[in-house]
């Protein structure tokens, strides 16, 4: 083997994981394809990937039921929501859970694992300092709570602001979210009809974000309410960085009106940002209708 | 699986054995086993096979295929709760049921893409150049990058590290 095909087949070797995982770019898929028609070591080795025979990637991992009480509760977020609809359609797999001696529901939070270091103090000990946490917390949220209707009376109005903590690399940033302002603010950015593609390679530039200013959007008409009924759906929206949420809102639909602002209370550091808006769906039981949008600021 | 991984602990053993046997069943509804024993005794090796894959994480190279008897090499990092799933089942599982819930077109390529693992092999099936197959599930995963960037949690987390190499 040359250096050159050494070397691709290096490349190839380290692609092979993400290749089955469908998570190739375009360029990728075609130069590791090529590559995989002339060698048989990369494609024996990519074969033990397949699912087994009779089996389909349709249904939830084995791996997964077999675990599931430490597992399901790791999930989170759409991941989490899409086991949930999908347990409650498929009679296969929970038939399978209850083989491995599992209720058909996604564990609340990880539950001991003896020898592990996650696991916690056990029996009465450590009911007892959960019983402590719990109502110190709820003491905590009640105290937040009173701070929060007291100082921002018009929070779980229509038209407001809310304020909530950048939990960022190291340091707490408040962000405030303002709604329904007046769309022609200056600054401000109108965003794109929402859709899944043909967005992520265009971050929308937002310049440099300070308290002073703000980042303000104008919304398109898929994100205003089409009738009072939608208008009164939750909306949740979650400012992201590198996949971590920083600050989030959640209210009724219609208290977005026509434009928003998020205004840090300093500046915020540079980077790519998503922007994401979460819409309860209008029938239960459905997934909630989600956009993102990427940012980027200077 | 002893045989196969030495210095296991315990409760590994049990998930993996556990692991192997809702797989045994899962095929026993859907047809009627002609050698069950055979069946464990190559399940049992493919888990354990997964089970090492799974400890390496999603960046590190794919393994040659062992001999059948061979033993098993486990890396020297005590794993994290996340390799008692194999989150690259766990990822094709959320797309699948992504697609499922939102676009059928996607859905159907995964499903086939997932089973063959070959983008020529389905070109050729369906008729079509391999280009054009290709160019149509990369706008297939635009969605899935996009979730990927934006969502918590393992599966997401993996995918990102999956793509980092």
């Amino acid at each position: 083997m040359s250096t050159g095909s050494a070397s691709a087949h290096d490349w190839a070797l380290r692609q092979l994981l993400a290749y089955s995982a469908g998570l190739l770019a375009e360029e990728e898929l075609l130069r590791l394809e090529e590559h995989l028609h002339g060698c048989p070591e990369c494609r024996s080795r990519l074969a033990p990937l397949k699912p087994a025979s009779g089996t389909s990637a349709e249904h939830l991992p084995a791996s997964l039921i077999a675990t599931w009480s430490r597992s399901s509760a790791l999930l989170e977020g759409l991941e989490r929501e899409l086991v949930e609809s999908h347990l409650e359609d498929c009679a296969d797999c929970r038939a399978e859970l209850s083989f491995a001696g599992h209720e058909a529901v996604i564990a609340d939070e990880p539950p001991p694992r003896p020898g592990s270091r996650s696991a916690r103090p056990s029996g009465g000990a450590w009911l007892h300092s959960l019983w402590f946490w719990v109502i110190g917390l709820l003491g905590a949220a009640a105290g937040v709570a009173a701070w929060l209707f007291a100082a921002h009376p018009a929070w779980l109005g229509g038209t407001g602001r809310s304020m909530s903590a950048l939990r960022g690399s190291g340091h707490a940033v408040p962000v405030a979210f303002e709604f329904a302002l007046d769309s022609l603010s200056t600054g401000a950015v109108r965003l794109p009809e929402p859709g899944f593609r043909a967005r992520a390679a265009k971050p929308i530039e937002v310049g440099a974000v300070t308290n002073v200013s703000g980042m303000v959007f104008v919304l398109p008409p898929a994100l205003q309410p089409p009738s009072p009924e939608a208008g009164e759906r939750r909306m949740v929206i979650t400012l992201l960085q590198q996949g971590r949420e920083l600050a989030s809102h959640t209210g009724p639909f219609y208290a977005l009106g026509d434009a928003i602002r998020l205004r840090p209370e300093g500046r915020l550091e540079a980077g790519d940002y998503d922007l994401r808006f979460a819409l309860d769906p209008a029938v239960d039981g459905e997934p909630p209708l989600v956009w993102f949008y990427r940012l980027r600021v200077r | 699986m002893r045989r196969k991984l030495k210095s296991l602990p315990e409760d590994t053993v049990e998930d993996l054995a556990r692991e192997a046997m809702v797989t045994l069943y899962r095929l026993s509804r859907r047809e009627t086993l002609v050698n069950p024993d055979a069946l464990a005794t190559t399940l049992v090796d493919r888990v354990c096979v997964d089970h090492v894959r799974r400890r390496r994480g999603p960046s590190a190279r794919l393994d040659a295929r062992p001999e059948k008897d061979a033993r098993l090499e486990l890396p020297a990092e005590s794993p994290g709760i996340e390799a008692d799933v194999d989150m690259l089942e766990l990822f094709r599982f959320v797309v699948l049921e992504h697609f499922h819930q939102h676009d059928a077109p996607c859905h159907e390529l995964a499903t086939e893409f997932f089973t063959e693992l070959s983008w020529s092999a389905l070109a050729r099936r369906r008729q079509l150049r391999h280009s054009t197959v290709i160019k149509r599930w990369s706008a297939c995963m635009e969605q899935i990058r996009e979730l990927a960037y934006a969502q918590r949690g393992p599966v997401w987390e993996w995918a990102r590290q999956a793509r980092i190499v």
